[in-house]
């Protein structure tokens, strides 16, 4: 059962391939499927490394952007969500 | 003129390692009946299996056709090519955020013969060490150089169901696959670790009384 205060970590399986536009692409080797990040799903990405809650992500993600939308936790949420969905990220078991 | 390059997404597959991993991005210049020549890595699709695009090395161009090689492979392909099989060479890979070469021609040729040769050695070294490697796993003998209260065990939600790692640092030494019991420990961790003793619980448990 995941809280507040769990800490997702990104599945190291999964390829992380940065393009020069500071997009990149999350390439899962097991299913061949691949997954388009933006520049903010990268920074989000970098940060899943076990040692953040999902606030503390959201707060990082304050410092680095400006004009940060109200709701960003919300699409931090979402975003998690679908990692997770995915086997991308998880959890410690 | 400027040549067009074509990119492959995320190649996947063992016959090129270590040139390429499985995620790499490969940055393809249109073959369109340029010279081919020995050590180029050139991108085709066989007639038997038309959806899937093969990446390996030339390593014989004669009058019958081209003959390619995997770099990770021992055997020359069975297949001998023709012009309108081949539809680039791979010029540039993109790993992580960083963009290399690919040596073709004669520094390709002497790149995949480097490649082979020190593959081959490594496999003999390996099948000589590993009946060594299972003797040494199963006594244990190194098993308290490495105290399981420093891993720790996550889950991920995989298509099939469950998968668990255990990650020790910021690498992944053992991985449970969905719907098997069956720890697969990364070499040469089965040394250090007892496949029968990884048990979640009891490793959060060791790692909680740890702290």
């Amino acid at each position: 059962m995941q809280t507040e205060e769990s800490k997702p970590i990104a599945n190291q399986t999964i390829v992380l391939r940065e393009e020069f536009d500071d997009w990149a692409i999350l390439f899962d080797p097991d299913t061949s499927d691949a997954y388009g990040l933006n520049p903010v799903s990268v920074f989000i990405w970098k940060c899943l490394d076990g040692n953040n809650t999902m606030a503390d992500i959201v707060r990082k993600l304050g410092k680095e952007c400006e004009d940060m939308p109200d709701d960003a936790k919300n699409h931090v949420k979402t975003f998690l969500g679908e990692l997770v969905e995915k086997g991308y990220a998880g959890y410690e078991a | 003129m400027k040549t067009q390059l074509e990119k492959i997404n995320n190649y996947t597959g063992p016959s090129m390692n270590p040139t390429f991993k499985v995620g790499d991005g490969l940055i393809v210049e249109p073959y369109k009946g340029k010279k081919i020549l020995c050590g180029d890595v050139i991108t085709f699709r066989r007639k038997d299996r038309e959806n899937n695009i093969i990446v390996h090395r030339v390593i014989k161009v004669d009058r019958h056709g081209v003959r390619t090689i995997g770099d990770n492979n021992n055997k020359v392909d069975q297949w001998i090519l023709t012009p309108d099989d081949i539809t680039g060479r791979v010029v540039s890979i993109k790993r992580k955020n960083r963009e290399f070469p690919v040596s073709g021609g004669l520094r390709g040729r002497i790149y995949g013969f480097l490649i082979r040769r020190c593959n081959m050695l490594i496999k003999k070294a390996l099948g000589i060490l590993h009946p060594l490697y299972d003797f040494i796993s199963n006594t244990g003998i190194f098993r308290k150089l490495l105290p399981l209260s420093n891993a720790r065990i996550f889950s991920f939600q995989r298509p099939n169901g469950a998968e668990l790692q255990l990650v020790m640092g910021n690498r992944i030494i053992a991985r449970r696959l969905p719907g098997t019991e069956q720890w697969q420990i990364k070499r040469p961790f089965r040394l250090f670790i007892d496949e029968t003793n990884l048990n979640p619980e009891d490793i959060c448990r060791q790692r909680k009384a740890n702290r």
